[in-house]
């Protein structure tokens, strides 16, 4: 389920946002032709072989191989694990009513939010394991999330949850949630969405833009999420593909 | 026999036909190889690394993943408040100030020691290429024996060397960086650290670069984005930058 942590993250974002505006200074700058040798992803590679699953998927044994993946803060040089704000579990119900899930996880695990970074520069990044019943109930939960039912659906709980939990010092203008695809070497392309939400402070005139990227690899029967939050730009894709291509590297390490 | 013959004239024409193309095709593929190699990017990287020898360049330290933090935070003063498009980072060796290699992603062992040095990389509003990078040394010694070489025309092409207009001891390099294009590099020692700041201006080619004021307006950015550096110490900045 991406859009249950995205929620968290979507709102642990805005949360900073009043003193976070008092020093907004520029637009952001356009990416160009590069004059040096540029950030590129490798060709997807052919689909991965199916991860071996000897033994019977347990709570248990998902939580482990969670553990055993997950970013820690040796990852985001820079970073500090930051409590996660706990989403309502109304809202989490809700927003697994937009994915196409007929069964729920087998179990998993989420790494601490690591947040770097002061005033505009401020960016949070975090992962989430959660192991299903087969790869099928991945694939199926995977695809259901870009579809236009899927992002509507998200678009419409985001914007609720973004409006009931806002600050009474910010205003939120427009939220947009979009597919977003990001190439990890040797593994295809893992797949998710981006939310960007125009947030504001009433009589500052001063917008912000606020990215919340979730974006989930399949790995067998688990899905490996990774989660940014970031104003003004979104997380780097080079920063969201050397993680995703670390959490798998760990996860090929472990035994699920 | 009429058709058989006019089937062996058609493959006699399609034979000469392949024979053609084939030709043309080993003549582009020959103009390709001959491309790749005398490209001044590839020019320039093979002879920065065989050129820059490791006995006399100082390493960067080991140290743990804690570590970092503190560094990245360095280099991230460079560009500040979302200025420029951050689009990669990480950690990097000293012979990076010659081979503008991309910054290492992050080590699969949470535990294992790193390289001392970090670099961030954004896209500058006006479509610049700006790299800052933080080099930390076993010594103070170390730190100026790398920027004395590294702020060096040796093992760079087309370099023209001159002292920065900023910071304090600071030194200018402009040169054809491994992609073949111009950039402007300042070096400052501080301690145990170097410090670059290199600024690749956007442009067709090095000559249109350096013809329409590229160079030096790059110049002019990076002398006071090393300002910016933790003890750069400069005494004058223009209106509207503060450290």
């Amino acid at each position: 389920m991406l859009l249950g942590a995205a929620l968290v993250l979507a709102g642990c974002g805005k949360s900073n946002l009043v003193t976070n505006t008092a020093t907004v200074g520029s637009a952001p700058a356009p990416a160009p032709a590069p004059a040096r040798t540029a950030t590129t992803a490798k060709a997807p590679a052919p689909r991965a072989s199916t991860v071996p699953v000897p033994l019977p998927l347990t709570a248990a044994r998902a939580a482990a191989f969670a553990k055993a993946v997950e970013l820690t803060g040796a990852d985001v040089p820079g970073a500090h694990p930051a409590r996660r704000s706990k989403t309502p579990l109304a809202r989490e119900r809700e927003a697994a009513q937009c994915g196409g899930r007929t069964a729920g996880a087998v179990g998993g695990g989420r790494s601490p939010e690591f947040q770097r970074g002061g005033a505009l520069e401020r960016e949070s990044l975090s992962s989430g394991v959660e192991v299903l019943r087969d790869e099928k109930s991945v694939e199926r939960d995977l695809a259901y999330a870009q579809t236009p039912r899927g992002l509507r659906c998200y678009e419409r709980v985001l914007s609720r949850s973004l409006r009931a939990e806002a600050d009474p010092h910010i205003k939120i203008f427009d939220v947009r949630v979009a597919p977003l695809s990001v190439t990890v070497a040797g593994a295809g392309a893992a797949r998710g969405i981006r939310i960007l939400a125009h947030v504001g402070v009433p009589g500052a005139g001063v917008v912000v833009r606020l990215f919340v990227d979730a974006v989930s690899l399949p790995y067998g029967p688990a899905e490996i999420n990774l989660y940014g939050t970031s104003f003004v730009q979104p997380i780097a894709e080079r920063t969201e593909q050397e993680l995703l291509t670390l959490l798998r590297e760990r996860a090929r390490r472990q035994k699920l | 026999m009429g058709d058989r013959d006019g089937d062996q004239d058609g493959r006699r024409r399609r034979g000469k036909w392949f024979a053609v193309r084939l030709g043309v095709l080993l003549v582009i593929l020959a103009g390709l190889v001959v491309f790749l190699v005398t490209r001044p990017g590839k020019q320039a990287q093979s002879s920065a690394s065989r050129c820059v020898p490791s006995t006399q360049l100082p390493e960067v330290r080991r140290v743990p993943p804690s570590a970092l933090g503190g560094l990245r935070e360095a280099v991230a003063r460079a560009l500040p408040q979302r200025v420029g498009r951050l689009y990669e980072e990480g950690t990097v060796r000293a012979a990076v100030a010659w081979t503008d290699e991309e910054p290492a992603p992050p080590a699969t062992s949470p535990g294992a020691l790193r390289p001392a040095g970090y670099e961030m990389r954004w896209w500058a509003p006006n479509g610049d290429d700006v790299v800052a990078d933080v080099l930390v040394f076993g010594s103070q010694a170390q730190a100026q024996r790398f920027v004395a070489v590294a702020a060096s025309s040796r093992c760079r092409l087309q370099a023209r060397i001159a002292a920065a207009s900023r910071p304090p001891e600071a030194r200018n390099v402009s040169w054809l960086n491994p992609d073949g294009a111009v950039q402007a590099d300042v070096f400052l020692a501080r301690g145990k650290r170097a410090y670059r700041i290199a600024d690749a201006p956007a442009g067709s080619s090095p000559g249109d670069v350096r013809s329409s004021g590229g160079l030096a307006r790059a110049f002019a950015t990076i002398d006071v984005l090393a300002c910016l550096l933790p003890s750069a110490h400069c005494q004058q900045l223009p209106n509207g930058v503060t450290t």
